[in-house]
């Protein structure tokens, strides 16, 4: 796997510098609960970090550069829980535990902490989502955490229904097929299911990356109870990062990521709800679009996030539509993935 | 398509730049040439003999060479095997895999596809990786170098690299970066055929391109092509110019920092305007952008086949710096390979820009006078005396008037002038007449940049720790000041402000003075000597060392034979400064362990074509005197065609000229 090389070659050696007991952030954000829109608490946990980050690594991730070298005591973590949800906003339905990482890894989290966590949760609020890679997805694990008083959501970074594209551009280390099963195993045992799809892995040209985005959303729409489109966030210490410092990279635009849902909506039977909340967007290192039309578009995909309503995109223009157009055209006719002009 | 009716046959070349007479894929394929990129929004102007063409569109049928993308492998396309029905060449799309890490990621990537044709990723730091091409493949697709715009450096270590690695015969298609202000340079850099994929690039914006560079909206009148014309009307008489915007304006909040032709990605360009594929002002920026790219290579064939080609790039780099960049760059970093590829006699030579100071002919001049020269034995005087335009110097008035100054001086041939000039330094008299001394024009204006005088400096001090000259004497005061006070013994008679009278008289006395007790030196001994100086300068030590060993010279200069035991070896050729050599000449310097040409076993008949050509010595460059040696026998004398590297990588077109064979 060559580009594995790449991407263990272009981390830094940023690390979390805060003490064991402090989480890293926290914020609120809209969310959706039953089909209306909700509040949910993010919270960055101060943690170990990812497992598979640590021999190997995916090509657009930089969260790492948030983790501690070694993993914090049980009461640490519970610690850094009990004082984000002491700042939760108001009304917040949905806790969001984000550890940069597996949370079901206990070799990151360990069980007496993911236990407390999800007790902590369930004393306030409706839902609780973690994230995991599909290979932690076992009964042992998944089984004692469901059933106490909240909701449990598990989200996969899939990514992309396309094997190469996970392989040779994300080095996810598993393939499409494999989270597929850690959902199906997820659902089976009583946790909901959210996949995140990445808008434009590096070296897939605008048009390669809007067709692989609307495919693996209808790929992943039969085992998701959310699918997540997130367009690239360009992260520092990743490979993706220094392909764009190279000119050989650029997020996608905004009318992509509209596009993705435009298309992909009618095609996933209404089976899981499709949403994005673009991170960075209309920023140099987030999807963005020429700036004039930037806002009106995110509104529109929050929008349709909401009320998945596909036509929400109708009628939305803007001079650089045409821009993008012609990238999307162009894209399949110059040997390269770098921007166009 | 005749997968197998694939060749190429180079029939001019100047540095990495070259002219083929080739077939791809069975359809004539002359180079260089440029693609037309074809899509439904873009339709092909004219008849282009070459197309890169959407796949999904029906081929035009007019019978040109047609390529098409395959699909990327992330999609399906495994295996960049395209059906041999096809009337396309699908060119294998590449996604880069082995990205290593340097200060630049590095995508190196090389994929055989079908015996005669292949595709690479190149990379930053050089092409090493493309060395491995299987030794059937005739073509090479080159991706990714758009990303290498505006990055001198990494572009032409992408590019001559990748010539460099591939060698000599395979032709090279390089993607989606020619514009007209670069074309010239990219053939100069190795590309055989470009696409004009910016040509419809630009015009999805506005944009029209010209050599002096890229204009939104363009130009009214400063294009006469059908496009032009017809969407720029010709205004009435007597009318006003047409306006042409404020000009620059002081820097403002709102200023917009267009990069747009200038290379680098990186500036994120999502507010460039876009103009309707349906609409005139698109289909007149095609149309122009297209003939403009297609005139530049048309440009540039030409050039190649004049032997001028360099001064096509000097001129169109200024364009925009990082093409200027990119020139010194190849200069700096691939001297040997181009070297190696510039025939060693050209019509001329104009030196008219900086970079015109380390051309490779300029360069390779200065070598061999390091190397290989060293001055006529009989010499006891130098005289440095200053250049003129009319070449060769010897029938300049400058000349005449030095010949009348110092006609007194005895013994006269004792006296070796050398002349004083820039961009090559010092010509010694007798190879007034070798390229590109007798060939080059600069323009003159009287002023020595440091990097002149200092390389004439270096030279003259090269030449006399190499001869005991008992006088030097300088009339280039007036070009060089102060040359005397770093150049140790030397005499200078000339300055400015002193009549050349006086010059000339002081410079008659200096040598008088510095040749008292010389012994004579005859007419016959001295062209003796400059003619071994020219077969030095041509051959080296050795092989000139064996040639002239024993041998005599006849005829008056010069009109001059070379014999031994009653046989001729080689002729002075005026009008090129060179020795022609005779069966037995070339078995001389065959002898001396230069300039051969070992051929297999087969019956000679007419020309060595490149097939039959098992090695050459890598010194052999188009136009030189060789020896065409088969097993232990030297069985013909001719000039070469094509240089060693050449001979070596192909299988088409005629490596040596034979003028004496062996009966």
């Amino acid at each position: 796997m060559p580009i594995q090389k790449a991407v263990v070659g272009t981390k830094v050696k940023v690390r979390s510098t805060k003490p064991v007991d402090e989480f890293i952030a926290t914020w609120s954000e809209d969310d959706v609960l039953d089909g209306r829109p909700a509040v949910a608490q993010v919270v960055v946990l101060n943690s170990l970090g990812c497992i598979y980050e640590k021999s190997a690594g995916c090509s657009m991730c930089g969260y790492y550069t948030e983790t501690l070298a070694k993993r914090p005591a049980p009461e640490a973590y519970v610690r850094q829980v009990e004082k984000a949800v002491a700042a939760a906003p108001e009304g917040a339905q949905v806790l969001k535990i984000y550890t940069s990482g597996n949370f079901l890894d206990e070799r990151e989290v360990q069980r007496d902490a993911q236990l407390a966590i999800v007790d902590l949760a369930a004393a306030r609020y409706k839902r609780l989502l973690v994230e995991s890679r599909p290979e932690f997805v076992t009964e042992d694990r998944v089984r004692p955490l469901v059933g106490r008083g909240v909701e449990l959501e598990i989200a996969f970074g899939l990514e992309s229904a396309s094997d190469r594209v996970l392989d040779e551009t994300v080095n996810k280390g598993n393939t499409a097929g494999e989270n597929r099963e850690g959902a199906l195993r997820a659902r089976a045992w009583g946790a909901r299911v959210k996949s995140y799809l990445l808008l434009k892995p590096p070296f897939l040209t605008e048009a390669e990356a809007l067709e692989d985005c609307v495919a693996s959303a209808v790929f992943a729409a039969p085992f998701s109870d959310t699918v997540s489109v997130n367009p690239m966030n360009i992260h520092k210490g990743t490979l993706v990062e220094r392909l764009f410092f190279d000119g050989a990279y650029r997020p996608p635009w905004l009318w992509t990521v509209a596009e993705v849902m435009r298309r992909a909506l009618p095609q996933m039977g209404g089976r899981s709800r499709l949403m994005s909340a673009p991170t960075g967007a209309s920023t140099r290192r987030g999807a963005s679009n020429c700036g004039r039309c930037d806002a009106r578009v995110l509104q529109a995909i929050r929008a349709a996030s909401v009320d998945q309503d596909g036509s929400r995109f109708e009628g939305l223009d803007c001079s650089c539509r045409g821009r993008w157009r012609w990238e999307l055209r162009l894209a399949s006719m110059a040997p390269t993935a770098a921007p166009l002009a | 398509m005749d997968a197998h009716d694939f060749w190429v046959e180079t029939v001019a070349r100047d540095g990495l730049g070259r002219r083929t007479a080739s077939r791809v894929g069975g359809a004539p394929c002359h180079t260089p040439a440029v693609a037309q990129v074809v899509t439904r929004e873009a339709p092909a102007v004219g008849h282009p003999p070459l197309v890169l063409a959407d796949s999904s569109l029906a081929p035009s049928g007019d019978g040109g060479l047609r390529f098409e993308w395959g699909v990327s492998p992330l999609f399906g396309g495994d295996g960049p095997a395209p059906g041999d029905a096809s009337a396309a060449v699908v060119l294998p799309r590449l996604v880069p895999k082995a990205y290593g890490v340097g200060p630049l990621t590095d995508a190196t990537e090389l994929v055989a596809c079908r015996p005669p044709l292949a595709a690479g990723l190149p990379s930053r730091g050089g092409s090493a990786h493309l060395e491995g091409l299987p030794d059937a493949t005739e073509i090479v697709s080159l991706q990714n170098l758009t990303e290498l715009r505006g990055r001198p450096r990494e572009f032409v270590r992408a590019l001559a690299g990748a010539r460099a690695a591939v060698g000599p015969r395979p032709l090279l298609f390089a993607h989606a970066v020619a514009d007209p202000a670069s074309a010239s340079l990219l053939v100069y850099l190795g590309a055989d055929i470009v696409d004009d994929f910016q040509a419809v690039l630009a015009a999805s914006a506005g944009i029209f391109l010209y050599s002096f560079g890229h204009v939104q909206g363009g130009v009214a009148g400063a294009c006469m092509c059908q496009a032009c014309e017809e969407f720029f009307p010709a205004p009435p008489p007597g009318t006003a110019p047409p306006d042409m915007g404020p000009g620059p304006s002081p820097p403002g909040p709102e200023d917009d920092d267009s990069d747009f032709g200038e290379g680098r990605g990186a500036a994120s360009r999502r507010d460039l305007p876009a103009v309707d594929p349906d609409s005139p002002a698109f289909r007149a920026a095609l149309g122009h952008n297209r003939r403009a790219i297609a005139a530049e290579v048309a440009a540039a064939a030409r050039a190649v086949q004049e032997g001028t080609l360099r001064e096509l790039v000097e001129g169109r780099v200024r364009a925009y710096p990082w093409l200027v960049a990119a020139l010194r760059n190849l200069d700096r970093e691939f001297y040997p390979a181009v070297e190696a590829l510039t025939p060693v006699w050209k019509a001329r030579l104009h030196a008219l820009s900086h970079e015109s100071l380390s051309r490779p002919e300029v360069r390779r001049w200065g070598d061999r006078l390091r190397e290989r020269y060293a001055p006529p034995a009989c010499a006891r005087a130098l005289l440095l005396v200053p250049c003129s335009a009319r070449k060769p110097y010897s029938m300049s008035r400058t000349q005449y008037a030095i010949d009348r100054g110092t006609a007194g001086v005895r013994p006269r041939f004792a006296v070796h002038r050398v002349v004083v000039t820039s961009p090559l330094g010092l010509v010694p008299i007798e190879l007034e007449r070798v390229f590109p001394a007798a060939h080059y024009d600069i323009p003159v204006t009287g002023d020595w940049a440091h990097e002149e005088s200092s390389r004439v400096e270096e030279q003259l001090l090269a030449l006399l720790g190499r001869h005991r000259y008992q006088a030097v004497v300088s009339l280039v005061g007036d070009d060089l000041p102060g040359l005397g006070k770093r150049v140790a013994p030397l005499v200078e008679c000339a300055a400015k402000g002193k009549p050349n009278e006086a010059a000339l008289a002081d410079a008659a006395s200096a040598l008088r003075e510095g040749l008292a007790g010389a012994t004579d030196v005859t007419p016959r001994q001295r062209v003796a000597d400059d003619l071994a100086s020219i077969g030095r300068f041509q051959f080296g030590g050795p092989p000139a060392a064996a040639l002239f060993g024993g041998a005599s010279v006849r005829g008056r200069w010069p009109w001059n034979k070379l014999h031994a035991g009653g046989e001729q070896l080689a002729q002075h050729v005026p009008a090129r400064g060179r020795l022609s050599l005779t069966l037995a000449g070339a078995r001389r310097v065959a002898e001396g362990g230069g300039y051969r040409v070992r051929i297999e076993d087969f019956k000679l008949k007419g020309d060595i074509f490149a097939v039959g050509v098992e090695r050459a010595d890598p010194e052999v460059r188009a136009g030189d005197e060789v020896a065409v040696v088969q097993g232990d026998r030297v069985v013909a004398a001719g000039t070469a065609r094509m240089s060693a590297g050449e001979m070596a990588a192909a299988r088409r077109g005629v490596a040596v000229a034979v003028r004496h064979r062996e009966r």
